[in-house]
């Protein structure tokens, strides 16, 4: 059975449509509190689909809200997250001046690429700035010594020798000790102090020596 | 009482409008005239927020700043009207093959409303059975400089592409001696 519309159903029926299209004109730029209006003393064909479109749209909305919701969230739990890693890289990288023109780095944990570079910078501006003529970095602390964490301690004490100071490490437990022969990493170009108190003698002594004589003797 | 608003697709339209017809010193002198609270509203316009229709007015004012007040500045007003009515997502292009041009001048005021708020509105009343048109009035507009003849154009090219013949689209109440009066008129005919 076929039911024929009267032009005035057909007019009815496509201005309804239209109006559904402009609020979902509405929706499509971004505005989710955009309703498609529903008779609901009538009892139009069209009835269900609108409110159907109704239900879309808020669900939309609800998600977009969510999603706004989350995203904000996530942005604060990342600003404590990269407040926390300055943080935590300030600590890490705890530079004392134990006596004018001495300056000591104590490393504790484990030693990456990322925070060897971290720990390279911290020190050569402080050894700038302070215009530290010895360093000491004691490694005390330190939890494993394999040949990339020598190879950072490397890196580390030839850069602060091209600014002019010197480097000396202290702290190297037996077992490191042992580890590094056994493993035949080289450690000759670094100085070495058996602790932080040796080596600060030494450099306090030898600062004394410099600002009595004016000469350095080595 | 409620300052008139405006939605922020109609803002953000009417800079990439100039932004895409001018040449760099003209939109730089656009830009020049325009204040910072309304440069970092364009920087980061969202399509369906509201904002205040004083920047619209702003926008259209700065316009007029690269040819003056003449012709070809209200033919650029135009222009830019008539690229708001271009399509430009899928139910915008469903609905300009439903749409009849009666039915259009029918929903004018609805257009109106789905882009202003606190900021007047249309009238339609439609010619007699033997013409086609309306004589349309937009009222309660005062101090939206320039924005009727944005809306004509927009008009316009909303019913050439509905297929209307010989379209003539006239306006009365708005000059350049008065770009905001309280109401405009218009006249809207085709064959």
């Amino acid at each position: 059975m076929t039911t024929e519309l009267s032009n005035v159903q057909l007019d009815d029926l496509r201005e309804r449509i239209v109006d559904a299209l402009i609020t979902m004109s509405e929706f499509a730029f971004g505005d989710y509190s955009a309703q498609v209006r529903v008779d609901f003393r009538s009892r139009h064909v069209l009835n269900g689909v609108f409110a159907s479109m109704n239900e879309l749209i808020a669900a939309f909305g609800a998600e977009q809200e969510q999603g706004r919701a989350f995203r904000s969230e996530l942005e604060q739990k990342l600003l404590i997250v990269e407040k926390q890693r300055a943080a935590i890289r300030e600590l890490s990288t705890p530079i004392i001046e134990l006596w004018e023109g001495v300056l000591c780095l104590p490393v504790v944990g484990i030693m990456d690429t990322a925070r060897s570079t971290e720990m390279t910078n911290s020190l050569l501006e402080a050894i700038v700035e302070k215009k530290t003529r010895y360093t000491i970095i004691d490694i005390t602390g330190i939890e494993v010594m394999d040949t990339r964490t020598v190879d950072h301690f490397m890196r580390m004490a030839k850069s602060i020798r091209l600014l002019g100071a010197e480097c000396a490490n202290t702290g190297i437990s037996p077992h490191i000790a042992q580890t590094v022969v056994h493993m035949g990493l080289e450690l000759d170009d670094v100085v070495t102090h058996r602790s932080l108190r040796d080596a600060l003698a030494h450099y306090v002594t030898r600062l004394r020596t410099t600002a009595v004589g004016g000469v350095e003797i080595r | 009482m409620e300052e008139p608003q405006i939605r922020g697709h109609v803002l953000d339209h009417t800079a990439r409008f100039y932004r895409s017809v001018y040449e760099h010193a003209s939109i730089a002198r656009i830009e020049g005239e325009l204040s910072i609270e309304l440069k970092a509203a364009l920087e980061s316009v969202t399509p369906a927020a509201w904002y205040p229709r004083r920047f619209q007015v702003e926008l259209l004012k700065a316009f007029a700043t690269v040819r003056g007040n003449s012709d070809a500045t209200y033919g650029d007003f135009l222009r830019c009207g008539s690229s708001l009515a271009q399509p430009n997502n899928d139910f915008v292009k469903l609905l300009m093959k439903l749409m009849t041009p009666e039915l259009f001048l029918k929903k004018l005021p609805r257009f109106w409303a789905r882009d202003h708020k606190a900021s007047g509105g249309f009238e339609i009343e439609p010619l007699g059975a033997a013409e086609r048109g309306a004589q349309i009035r937009l009222s309660g507009i005062k101090h939206y400089d320039h924005g009727a003849i944005l809306w004509m154009g927009f008009i316009q090219n909303v019913l050439a592409q509905l297929g209307t013949a010989g379209l003539v689209v006239r306006q009365e109440g708005w000059s350049w001696s008065s770009p905001g009066p309280q109401d405009i008129a218009y006249e809207v005919r085709w064959k």
